[in-house]
């Protein structure tokens, strides 16, 4: 699972990264050539391809012809600095390596927030997640997530720190007929006397990017490590007393808009 | 090249990273933990002793003779509580015989096992208690295991909070062994809960009945003993024993006969014992010699399933889960009008059902820790839900020979008026000390 999300990763990035283009030329042989538009000089197109690199090339050559506008011309590029922001997610979360099986789960936030030139942000999160898909093992997450912009430009890289409160929806101890496994071969059902759901803090120490687009909307990418501590008791604690306390530890990956 | 670098740094935690990134879970959870305890020979035959009043901990059967009440503390004894003011019952004192699980009164005499014998106790003053009798082996559900530190008399059970890690192989096990000792799930074997419950059920026979309150005997629906006409029946696992007590005071074993399935409950009504096993109910004639006389089976889906009759129709409630097997929670009615082939005719849905009793047109069924419901019985039409009191716990139910609904819970034994059939009221309460 590591390396998917590794590949995911980079072929996410990548084209961000070394997105440097502004013509796309096609020539009647089939061939394409790439760059930066220098204008037209005695029938030639004058394209640049790194520094030192200019090639003409006759115009009657040309079968085609797409300029790539720059991104600073598109309307509503950059329009998400120094003002309140808004914000949806959606992340994934998983264990590596667990003993018996790994667990998975999937969530979703809404976000509001505020930017400081791209310098630092700070946004409040609250939402839904669940911690084991296709069980009832979910919760109301509310968060504050402080981030610290590294790089400058369009693609921001960032860490930050988020801190949350998770209370309980439900959860596997709770419900008489489920029960969380780990251990999945050992999956028995009999009458349990019901937990409370629950609820427990989460720390997730995060980094990633932050891709300034067009339109006003911007797409946030980001990897973290995912702490959530958990404590669920039973509701007949004088009769039978039983007592859930879990740690989540999970690498979550999301993506975001922010508009 | 920064924003790479700073990839690169977090792919790297990735791989760096990875083994740590595990839930880590820890169950802390109440077991129940057994401790054999052992008694001499010469404290096995010794006579059972009446004692000084002693808080309930651990009830199991429970009877309603005459105005008192007996509540057996399992594996211990029985607890003998004034009921002439059902407003305030009294606890007076208590018969210790160790081993004993299930007794049942009639004329004046307790019939109680300790272990496998049967012991016989004159109650007439029931302040002066007297053994006067003794069979050995007839009981054989709880028969004595020597060893060399004595006879196992009872298992001594303490609650202890242990904390087991989710990944463990004990996790999820309802029995399994930790430092050289053996612990039980608490949820799944509820003291209160289990098979402890014991006696028969007259109810019907109270209300149609007019006979003084001081001559009658009634238990709950969830008995290994009872008596019928001059017989005394005692359900083990898979067989049933026939003592004669013509003479009260000197039984005398009269048959043994087999029981298919696991046999847990024994109801007599009319000539008949209804016995409810894990499987189905089996109906014996008892009528002509007292031998009980195979009449027929009803197979059903594998639970626990305390059974009563009114004659016309048989109630069975299935509780699937526990120590029962099964996942089924519904009570049942059998047409047994012919009782050679039962018919059921009707389903009810239930939770958790336990005990149960009928009072006229009313069936009260417990619903263990969800507490008890009334439900009217309109055979052969549908049963029709009339009211569900969750106040308390409830495993198994009697009506006494005061005309008072007694419910046994968790936490307590708790009486209900019934001077409004329609409208139980709580009018009083005996409290257990938990351990």
């Amino acid at each position: 699972m590591r390396y998917l999300i590794l590949v995911g990763l980079l072929l996410v990035f990548v084209p961000f990264i070394s997105a440097q283009s502004d013509v796309k030329i096609k020539l009647r042989n089939g061939q394409t050539i790439e760059g930066e538009w220098l204008g037209i000089e005695n029938d030639h197109f004058l394209i640049g391809q790194g520094e030192s690199i200019i090639r003409y090339i006759p115009e009657g050559m040309v079968l085609k012809l797409k300029v790539v506008p720059d991104i600073n011309s598109y309307p509503g590029y950059d329009k998400n600095r120094n003002i309140l922001i808004w914000g949806l997610s959606g992340a994934f979360n998983s264990t590596l390596g667990q003993k018996e099986k790994n667990l998975q789960g999937l969530g979703g936030k809404i976000s509001v927030g505020y930017d400081w030139e791209h310098n630092y942000a700070l946004y409040v999160s609250a939402g839904y997640s669940n911690m084991n898909i296709g069980e009832p093992e979910t919760f109301f997450p509310v968060s504050i997530l402080p981030v610290k912009y590294l790089t400058e430009g369009r693609l921001l890289v960032f860490a930050g720190l988020e801190a949350g409160m998770n209370f309980g929806i439900s959860n596997p101890w709770e419900s008489a007929i489920s029960r969380r496994s780990m251990n999945i071969d050992r999956h028995i059902s009999w009458s349990q006397p019901t937990h409370f759901a629950g609820k427990g803090i989460s720390l997730t120490p995060t980094t990633g990017i932050r891709i300034i687009g067009k339109y006003g909307i911007d797409h946030v990418i980001s990897l973290g490590l995912h702490l959530q501590q958990f404590t669920s008791q039973n509701k007949f604690k004088d009769d039978f007393y039983s007592k859930i306390d879990l740690l989540y530890r999970r690498w979550q990956i999301n993506y975001g808009l922010i508009f | 090249m920064k924003a790479i670098f700073y990839l690169s740094v977090t792919i790297l935690g990735l791989f760096t990273m990875h083994s740590c990134v595990k839930d880590t879970c820890v169950h802390t959870k109440k077991y129940l933990h057994y401790e054999p305890v052992f008694i001499t020979q010469e404290e096995f035959d010794a006579p059972a002793e009446y004692t000084l009043a002693r808080p309930m901990e651990n009830t199991g059967t429970i009877y309603a003779y005459g105005s008192y009440i007996f509540v057996n503390e399992f594996q211990r004894g029985i607890h003998i509580i004034d009921n002439h003011n059902p407003q305030s019952p009294n606890v007076k004192g208590f018969i210790e015989i160790p081993g004993n699980t299930h007794f049942t009164v009639k004329s004046n005499m307790l019939y109680a096992n300790k272990l496998e014998d049967l012991v016989v106790l004159d109650i007439t003053d029931v302040d002066q208690p007297l053994q006067v009798n003794r069979i050995s082996d007839v009981f054989q559900l709880h028969r004595a295991q020597s060893s060399d530190q004595g006879i196992l008399a009872y298992y001594e059970s303490t609650d202890e909070a242990i904390e087991i890690d989710c990944n463990d192989q004990r996790y999820n096990s309802l029995i399994f062994s930790f430092n050289d000792r053996l612990f039980f799930d608490f949820e799944a074997f509820t003291p209160s809960a289990n098979l402890q419950f014991a006696a028969v059920n007259n109810a019907k026979a109270v209300v149609e009945s007019g006979n003084s309150p001081s001559t009658i005997g009634v238990g709950g629906s969830m008995a290994r003993f009872t008596t019928f006409g001059e017989y005394l029946y005692v359900l083990s696992d898979h067989s049933l024993e026939t003592i004669d007590i013509t003479t009260p005071d000197q039984p005398v074993k009269h048959a043994s006969t087999n029981v298919a399935f696991t046999a847990e409950t024994i109801y007599p009504f009319e000539g008949h014992l209804y016995i409810g096993t894990t499987n189905g109910m089996h109906i014996y004639n008892v009528s002509h010699s007292g031998t009980p006389e195979f009449v027929s089976t009803t197979a059903h889906i594998q639970s626990c399933d305390p059974v009563i009759s009114d004659g016309e129709y048989a109630y069975v409630t299935l509780r699937g889960g526990t120590e029962c097997g099964g996942f089924t929670n519904q009570l049942e009615a059998y047409d047994i009008q012919n009782p050679f082939t039962p018919t059921r005719v009707q389903i009810f849905p239930m939770d958790n059902p336990h005990g149960l009793t009928k009072v006229g047109d009313y069936l009260y069924i417990c619903e263990g820790p969800g507490g008890w419901k009334k439900v009217k019985s309109n055979l052969p039409g549908q049963f029709t839900l009339e009211q569900t009191n969750s106040s308390h716990s409830a495993y198994d139910v009697l009506v006494t020979p005061q005309f008072t609904l007694l419910f046994v819970g968790s936490k307590g034994i708790f009486q209900y008026s019934m001077d409004g059939v329609n409208n139980p009221q709580l009018i009083s309460q005996v409290e257990f000390v938990l351990p």
